[in-house]
């Protein structure tokens, strides 16, 4: 590990990712943190927690069989459902809200529950399609000589719930800071209250401007202990694991069960990802009066006032993502090589605060570290959205690449040592190549979350000059066409990076060893 | 080492040389404001094109309700970058003055704007108001059950279907601390507690702001509901069956009666870095011809100056009772009403 | 230093695995061009003796020197890894999965700072020494475990190192293929002159071209008899 990078890393690392944090613990009082014994806060707390186990339950729900289906049948075209599959990931929840709202009534938790279920069961499906694909095809034939088909089914099981919990945690963490959906979901009946109001309302209270800081600190601190064991149980090689002489599953024949197979997966892409695109070409088409004149009006004008914004966009993410997988690579392989193991744990945790934390104390936190004397060229500068998106999403590709890295034997490491390769040589030239799918898989994913980050960017110069940010004035004003289109260019522009790697690639996109 | 140093460098500069290439040119003058793009964008290009001047402006967006422009003010505070800050309501902009971060500026453009719209300080000038309104759906308020004020909220048998955004950001929380600074705090906790009742029991919509409120009323969701006149007029723009209902204009018998006008507001900021430019703006928007441009706008602003020609779509005061509003009185005890609102709105 | 000087020289090490010690006081010495076996159960700390003397490890107390020089002081590493100047065939290979034979060596040379012009001959002569003419294309996915083997073999020799350090060479060879690597291992040692230390829990075919032999049991080295039944087989005591 050479120690010049190392320490470079680190310093970017604590600067653009917990700077933005560490700088707003002054602001609290102690009347602040006295606030914390307030049982309606905490009750909402318990509220906001059923909300996430919600809506992991749903993700578990769909996200498995699913994963099952797509991964180890024959059901007919599991690749392209697969890969559909993944799709609601890089849409905004609210989107899904917009659509669904429109066609069913189910308001407040349990309408909240099955939108953003539905928006994150892609999460457990991407984690559990992997275990699946993982499980020993030797463990499943000792399994069905010892018990018949039935064993041979449950056999695999053990090995694919610690990576369906993790993807259950992961969404469980999205959901329970998501304060947009559910407000935007019991817009109608019963005010559906969820904590992250309680952030939200305390940046209004200006005579306490450390309020809100407290106020975050159980969330993140909720988001942080559920994230733990799925770090762990990724330590524990429990998530994905190859032992050697591994054999590929079969694929399994479904017989006559093909049919409600398909079904099954056809209806989980319908709701999540077919109705909601469906949604917006037909809001660009102009709706039920519409016309094709309609639809190519709403994408000439989406072009034409949104160029700007979507180039920008574009290029913020384009650099954040760069900048992230490459702080990614050294930082992720620091925490799964560094001598002393607890530093990697605590490293681990820290690389888990930048997501954890609401995004507007993110932003915030931001502006008061960059904002002032001296830094004015940078803070006004279109490097800004470059820090703040790299600072808020560069913990994705810690974490996936430290996953990758423990899965990379080190001894590869070594010999390259012993070689006479010097420690940048070895993780540029050693390191790196192997794991090319899982740089892709982090590049592409904090491509796509800088390109919809809204909570942080909104508040800063130039990175609140973005694409969303411009669909989200939109929607306000009720433009429909034309945010419609704006949408869908932006979700085609998320979706771009995966697909061009997808198909110009021999390698996959790894998010998962 | 130090070709690891070398090799390092080389690795990151094409990344510094984005960074660094992407540092832009400073502008003539910096305004943030939290009127909405579509609304303020060509009037803001307008300025340029008649001083020629290069404006950089930062907008804020509906799902901030504003706190995200004022924090990042507070924020800049140790080093201001905005000259101006326009403000399309008031509440933040007195908490900004009374935390001193507003610089004083008696524009001459703003010598006929009613005193009860501008700082005894001179650190803020209101104009262009937008109204508390009751916006309501043609097929759902017939004519002979319309609402005529704030405590038909309650009437659900009357008046069903109501809505009214959450009251702890944004121009609902505006208009609480009005009512709160009127009928007393008391008075208007239990109307807070009534109005959760409500919702609690399914009668009574709580929409995220008033944008959705009139997007909701405008596609019968919900029957009626109080909003922004820019709201309304967005919705009447597009096409919607929707009418406006003037609040608490009949009886005539209680201090909280009056419709409440919430100007926008524009101030310059503490040690704003191009000053002249800042009151050359502040002027050029204080104007009567750029308050009849706002009036004429999709948002459809109500002049505070009488003589301001107002087009057709623009509600007119005439004969309109307005509730009288202290201003700095409301700004200064907003912080603690919001506190105590969210304990009963949050639960 | 003269030709007399230890290639290695192990002072007092002492190396624990968690709570367990697997050595403590350890000296050792190894003569240029000498082949020493070390024998040992698994799990008594041979490899981590061999990683400890190539600087990926450090010890808790001791010293190691190599050619006279100090190399590592307990929990200090004097010279780093990729400084020693050492061949290390790992078990199994650990072949880097994206570089092709020769981009292996290519690697290699490259940063022992082989001028470019002379790789081509170099990788020709390594691949024929390990009698691989042919695989400078081949990846490692596409090698079976002998070959594998062999081209770590010639990864470890690039520099042409003085110090071997063999672990477990043989460990997942058919038995055709174990006598034809020590065969090989062994005219490449007399005809390089490089001493080895080679580690195995199985002594009876390195046996044959070893100079000297030690076990290593309950954290001490004890001399063994080449020619004796010591080193028959550990097979009922192992695993």
């Amino acid at each position: 590990m050479s120690r010049p990078l190392l320490i470079l890393a680190l310093g970017v690392f604590a600067v653009l990712c917990l700077g933005p944090l560490g700088i707003m613990l002054p602001r609290v009082t102690p009347a602040d943190l006295a606030s914390l014994g307030d049982s309606r806060t905490w009750n909402l707390l318990g509220r906001t927690i059923g909300l996430g186990a919600g809506v992991s339950a749903i993700a578990l729900l769909l996200g498995l069989p699913f994963a099952f289906f797509v991964t180890r049948t024959d059901v007919p075209g599991a690749g392209l459902l697969r890969l559909l599959g993944v799709i609601p990931l890089f849409m905004p929840a609210l989107l899904m809200a917009m659509t669904w709202t429109v066609f069913v009534d189910w308001r407040g938790a349990p309408g909240t529950i099955w939108i953003l279920g539905l928006s994150y069961f892609p999460l457990v499906a991407v984690f559990a399609g992997r275990a699946f694909e993982r499980i020993d095809g030797r463990l499943e034939d000792a399994a069905l000589l010892a018990g018949g088909r039935w064993a041979q089914l449950r056999s695999g099981l053990p090995l694919v719930y610690p990576a369906a919990l993790a993807g259950a945690a992961l969404a469980f963490t999205f959901a329970v800071n998501d304060f947009a959906v559910p407000d935007y979901v019991s817009s109608v009946g019963p005010k559906f209250n969820v904590y992250a109001d309680e952030i939200f309302a305390n940046w209004n209270n200006w005579k306490r401007p450390g309020l809100a800081v407290v106020t975050a600190l159980p969330l993140i601190a909720l988001t942080v202990c559920t994230l733990l064991p799925v770090l762990r149980l990724r330590r524990r090689g429990a998530l994905a694991s190859i032992a050697s002489g591994f054999r590929d599953p079969e694929t399994l024949k479904l017989g006559v069960w093909r049919f409600p197979a398909i079904v099954f997966c056809l209806a989980v892409l319908s709701a999540s990802v077919f109705l909601p695109l469906g949604r917006l070409f037909y809001e660009a088409w102009g709706a039920a009066d519409g016309t094709l004149d309609t639809l190519r009006g709403a994408f000439a004008s989406a072009f034409d006032l949104a160029r700007d914004d979507l180039a920008r966009s574009l290029r913020f993410a384009t650099i954040a993502a760069t900048a992230a997988t490459f702080l990614g690579l050294v930082l992720g392989h620091a925490i799964e090589r560094v001598r002393r193991r607890r530093l990697g744990t605590v490293l681990e945790i820290a690389a888990l605060l930048p997501i954890a934390a609401p995004a507007t104390l993110f932003g915030i936190g931001a502006i008061v570290m960059w904002s002032r004397p001296g830094l004015s060229g940078i803070y006004a500068s279109e490097a800004m959205p470059v820090i703040l998106f790299t600072g808020r999403l560069a913990a994705f590709a810690v974490l996936i690449l430290s996953g990758a890295v423990a899965s990379l034997d080190v001894r590869l490491e070594e010999s390259a040592a012993l070689a006479g390769a010097g420690p940048i040589k070895r993780l540029f030239q050693i390191v790196a190549p192997p794991l090319v799918g899982a740089l892709a898989a982090s590049w592409t994913l904090v491509f796509a979350f800088a390109l919809r980050e809204l909570d942080a960017g909104i508040l800063v110069p130039e990175a609140n000059r973005t694409a969303i940010i411009r669909v989200f004035n939109g929607v306000h004003f009720g433009r429909d066409e034309y945010v419609a289109a704006l949408s869908l260019l932006l979700v085609f522009a998320s979706l771009l990076p995966a697909l061009f790697w997808i198909c110009f690639s021999r390698k996959r996109l790894e998010v998962l060893p | 080492m130090i070709l690891a140093s070398l090799r390092l460098s080389a690795c990151l500069s094409p990344l510094l040389g984005l960074m660094l290439a992407a540092c832009a040119q400073d502008p003539d003058l910096i305004i943030y404001t939290s009127v909405d793009q579509v609304h303020s964008e060509s009037l803001l290009e307008r300025f340029e094109e008649e001083t020629g001047l290069t404006v950089r402006v930062e907008f804020d967006t509906e799902a901030t309700k504003t706190v995200g422009l004022v924090e990042r003010l507070r924020a800049e505070s140790a080093a201001p970058r905005c000259d101006v800050f326009w403000n399309n309501e008031i509440a933040n902009t007195i908490a900004l003055a009374e935390e001193g971060l507003l610089a004083t500026y008696d524009s001459p453009s703003a010598a006929e704007i009613p005193a009860s719209f501008r700082d005894r300080e001179r650190r803020w000038t209101g104009f262009a108001a937008r109204a508390r309104i009751m916006i309501e759906n043609l097929n759902e308020v017939p004519e002979d059950s319309r609402p005529s004020g704030f405590m038909d909220l309650f009437d659900t048998e009357r008046h069903p279907n109501a809505a009214i955004a959450r009251p702890l950001e944004g121009t609902t929380l505006t208009h609480f601390a009005v009512l709160g600074t009127l009928l007393g705090e008391d008075e208007l906790y239990a109307l807070a507690e009534r109005i959760m009742e409500q919702n609690r029991a399914g009668k009574l919509a709580m929409p995220g702001g008033n944008g959705p409120l009139a997007k909701g009323v405008a596609s019968g969701a919900t029957a009626w509901g109080f909003t922004d006149t820019d709201d309304f007029n967005v919705m009447l723009a597009n096409g919607h069956p929707v009418r406006m209902g003037l609040p608490d204009q009949g009886n005539g018998d209680g201090q909280g009666d009056g419709l409440i006008l919430i100007p926008n507001t524009v101030m310059i900021l503490k040690d704003a870095p191009r000053r002249a430019a800042a009151e050359q703006f502040v002027d050029w928007l204080l104007s009567k011809e750029v308050e009849a441009l706002i009036a004429e706008s999709d948002s459809a602003n109500i002049p505070v100056r009488p003589d301001v020609p107002r087009p057709d779509g623009v509600l007119s005061l005439e004969g309109v009772r307005l509730m009288p509003i202290d201003w700095n009185d409301v700004g200064r005890r907003l912080p603690a009403i919001q506190e105590r609102l969210k304990e009963i709105v949050l639960r | 230093m003269t030709n007399s000087t230890p290639v290695l020289r192990i002072e007092g090490a002492a190396l624990a695995f968690g709570s367990q010690p697997l050595f403590t006081g350890l000296n050792l010495e190894l003569a240029p061009a000498e082949h020493l076996l070390m024998v040992g159960r698994s799990g008594c700390g041979k490899t981590s003796l061999l990683r400890a003397i190539a600087g990926l490890q450090r010890l808790d107390a001791g010293r190691i020197s190599l050619h006279g020089s100090l190399a590592t002081d307990a929990g200090t590493l004097a010279i780093s890894p990729e400084r020693r100047g050492i061949g290390y065939l790992f078990q199994g290979g650990a072949l880097w999965p994206h570089l092709t034979v020769e981009g292996t060596l290519r690697f290699c040379l490259k940063c022992g700072r082989v001028p470019r012009k002379e790789h081509q001959g170099r990788i020709a002569e390594l691949l024929e020494w390990v009698e691989l003419s042919g695989f400078e294309k081949r990846r490692p996915g596409s090698l079976s475990g002998g070959e594998a083997q062999r081209v770590g073999l010639a990864r470890a020799l690039c520099m042409r190192p003085k110090l071997m350090l063999l672990d477990e060479p043989l460990g997942p060879l058919d038995a055709e293929l174990r006598y034809s690597l020590l065969d090989r291992l062994e005219s490449l040692r007399d005809q390089l002159g490089f001493a080895t230390l080679h580690v195995t829990h199985d002594p009876r075919e390195a046996a044959r071209i070893a100079h000297r032999a030690l076990r290593l049991e309950g954290g001490v080295l004890q001399p063994l008899d080449l020619e004796g039944s010591e080193l028959s087989p550990l097979q009922p005591a192992i695993r």
